[in-house]
């Protein structure tokens, strides 16, 4: 990245520092200076670097790297998709990178849980900054380093701490809402999340871009969960027309843990949504699933690392994504099974359905396995709508369009059926089915 | 109701149908029967509006309106059923669904009301009970892991839901036992009456004992070679198709 680029960020950076949370703590403002370092040692990811050869940020040239602002009123409240405004949820909101307690609704927690606005433990005297903005997980990468979540580090402004203690469960699930108004500028959300030994929680984060929104979200969701823990979470990414949304979920998975996971994509220019995840302990598993949905000139990304460091690990991924119009999708799953790592399981299925002769679709699965005994397995489809399907829908009265949606919605149901979040089902499947009938309008 | 004049088609550049003219009227039904190859399924196809059949030659009338100028959906809801020979799987979409979607749409093209999912139901389980159809193939994904009868039940009964004014029976006795012919018989048989017409297309005699047509038409060649009444059906069974080609061949 040229040096001129570099300064932009530095001085974005050097003008925020005064006043970002945390500001007075040294400690913080240590962490935060070591990570803007790290960022300026690499820059913005190009597509140079492994790992993003499909996906071009060069769209964030012409963007100010100051936070971005907007206004919040009747309308941001009003746009809100009802599903997720009616959900009975912990729920915390966020307008352009702050909270805002208004929108919110905490709830009752069980006894020694938290779900805290993050900021308030970066201030003067708090001592667990070093985990908060610690980026273990957060910047690793097989690929080599990278500075996306460096800057997010160097340039959080808020985001939630939610923390289960051993055996505790939620009733309800977290809901972590972050609203995008403005036009112009970037927020850098930060979740960090502890999940105790025998917790169990359901989380769904969810972005949304109110119309006419652009701009630049560059979010992290860090976590760990311990021994015999589960965490459900769904990242539903709907960003605003001309935003780039780039995303970056780092879960620690401890012996006997569970990870469930699935992120759906349906709105935003440039959207690269990653899974870095760490099967640390015997018995540990993950699933994850995502689907993007891309119309217009749209391109979407997701990309998955799962590493297997532990024996009888299990991983299960389920990608499926839809391109219309001159849209671009990208998947990328990595698998590593490190040496230790034997008795492992890992499967892999990335499909992609092109909806029009100007969409694009890239797949790409990738095994590194460092161990004898292991199954891994994976597959990687591209193709059209089938056509004797759609003729025999049209045999039936169905219209071309309606037709079209009935097979499009056929080929994402895999990931209805893998959701892991059940009471989030209204909201995604109110999301999937608006897009699905845009699309059609569209076209029609 | 359903006029074809001199009507030639090809696929992929090769003319399979080479001029057919056949009437039928209302409360008719016609069997059209012919050896592997003589242009049944293209027909059949052609009538429905499959993409890849190219109509170079000749008109098909139906009700008045011009047939080859409606798209396939036009066509369905204009009455028209087709009956595959090979019913397609679409995983992922339930077949109640499926059939809700359907039966909807045709109603709204024709201006009736459409159901909803109670009155619906209620229809449906009516009608899946009288084809032996169990509950769990009709919420299972349509004709997906059906068996061969299944998959053959489930044409017969999109087609008692639909309530065609033209059925288009494509080969629906194939790969059936003697048992599950019965039973698509009488699906078929319960639904003929004097304001609908059906053309049921098989290679076989078998069938005809139990839809018992009013014309037969002998098809060879892509043209049809002879038209008779129930017994025509008879004679080719016992003579084989051999005689008649040969005779299309010398006339």
């Amino acid at each position: 990245m040229p040096t001129a680029d570099i300064e932009r960020f530095n001085r974005a950076f050097a003008a925020a520092s005064a006043e970002l949370p945390g500001h007075g703590n040294a400690e913080v403002a240590r962490l935060r200076e070591a990570a803007m370092a790290r960022f300026a040692s690499t820059g913005l990811p190009s597509r140079r670097d492994e790992g993003w050869r499909y996906t071009d940020l060069r769209r964030l040239d012409r963007l100010d790297p100051a936070g971005l602002t907007g206004r919040i009123d009747g309308e941001t409240v009003a746009a809100l998709p009802d599903a997720l405004a009616s959900l009975d949820a912990h729920r915390m909101v966020f307008v352009d990178g702050r909270y805002e307690a208004a929108l919110s609704a905490h709830g009752a927690l069980p006894a020694g849980a938290r779900l805290d606005v993050l900021s308030a433990h970066l201030g003067n005297g708090c001592e667990d900054a070093a985990s908060i903005l610690g980026t273990g997980l957060a910047e690793w990468n097989g690929a080599g380093q990278e500075g996306l979540a460096a800057l997010n580090t160097a340039m959080t402004r808020d985001g939630v701490l939610f923390e289960l203690p051993a055996g505790a469960r939620l009733e309800k699930p977290v809901l972590v809402l972050h609203l995008l108004t403005g036009k112009a500028g970037a927020v850098h959300p930060r979740n960090v999340l502890r999940i105790g030994p025998g917790a169990e929680a359901d989380v769904v984060e969810a972005f949304i871009g109110l119309t006419g929104s652009g701009g630049w979200s560059n979010s992290v969701f860090d976590g760990a969960i311990g021994p015999g823990g589960a965490l459900r979470h769904v990242a539903l990414v709907r960003q605003g027309e001309d935003a780039v949304h780039t995303g970056r979920m780092s879960m620690e998975v401890e012996r006997d843990a569970r990870y469930a996971a699935q992120v759906l994509t349906l709105g935003g220019r440039v959207v690269r949504n990653e899974f870095v995840v760490r099967l640390s302990g015997p018995g540990a598993a993950c699933g994850l699933s995502g689907g993007a949905l891309a119309d217009g000139r749209r391109h979407v990304d997701h990309t998955t690392e799962i590493a297997h460091a532990a024996p009888h690990t299990e991983s299960e991924q389920v990608f499926r994504n839809v391109a219309d119009d001159n849209a671009r999708t990208v998947f990328q799953g990595r698998v590593v099974v490190e040496r230790d790592a034997q008795k492992t399981n890992a499967r892999q299925s990335g499909r992609s359905l092109l909806l029009s002769s100007g969409a694009e679709a890239q797949n790409k699965p990738e095994l590194r396995i460092f161990a004898d005994d292991v199954k891994c397995s994976h597959g990687a489809t591209v193709g059209d709508l089938d056509k004797d399907a759609l003729f025999y829908l049209r045999a039936r009265g169905i219209d071309e369009a309606e037709a079209r949606a009935l097979l499009t919605r056929a080929f994402v149901a895999d990931l209805l059926t893998l959701l892991p979040v059940e009471a989030a089902r209204t909201a995604v499947e109110e999301a999937v089915d608006g897009w699905l009938r845009r699309a059609v309008d569209e076209d029609g | 109701m359903l006029s074809i004049r001199d009507l030639r088609a090809e696929v992929d550049g090769k003319e399979i149908l080479r001029g057919i003219s056949l009437d039928l009227a209302a409360g008719e039904v016609h069997a059209v029967m012919g050896p592997n190859g003589s242009g049944k399924s293209t027909l059949s196809y052609v009538l429905a509006g499959r993409d890849g059949y190219e109509v170079t030659g000749g008109s098909v009338t139906y009700e008045g309106r011009d047939l080859l100028a409606m798209e396939v959906e036009e066509r369905a809801a204009a009455g028209i059923f087709l009956a595959f020979q090979y019913p397609v799987e679409i995983p992922g979409v339930s077949n109640l669904t499926f059939l809700k979607t359907a039966v909807n749409a045709v109603k709204k093209t024709r201006g009736e009301a459409e159901l909803d999912a109670l009155d619906f139901l209620k229809l449906a389980r009516g009608k899946a009970s009288t084809l032996e159809m169990s509950d769990a193939l009709l919420q299972r994904a349509v004709n997906e892991g059906f068996s061969g009868g299944e998959k053959k039940r489930n044409e017969i009964f999109q087609m008692a839901m639909l309530e065609p004014r033209l059925a288009i029976l494509d080969e629906t006795d194939s790969g059936l036992d003697i048992d599950a012919l019965k039973t698509v018989a009488d699906g078929v048989n319960a639904l003929r009456s004097p304001d609908r017409a059906m053309l049921v297309i098989t290679h076989y005699q078998r069938l005809l004992d139990y839809i018992v047509p009013d014309r037969v038409h002998v098809l060879s060649g892509g043209r049809i070679v002879k038209s008779g009444d129930a017994g025509l059906a008879r004679e080719l069974e016992a003579q084989g198709y051999a005689g008649f080609v040969g005779e299309a061949a010398s006339a």
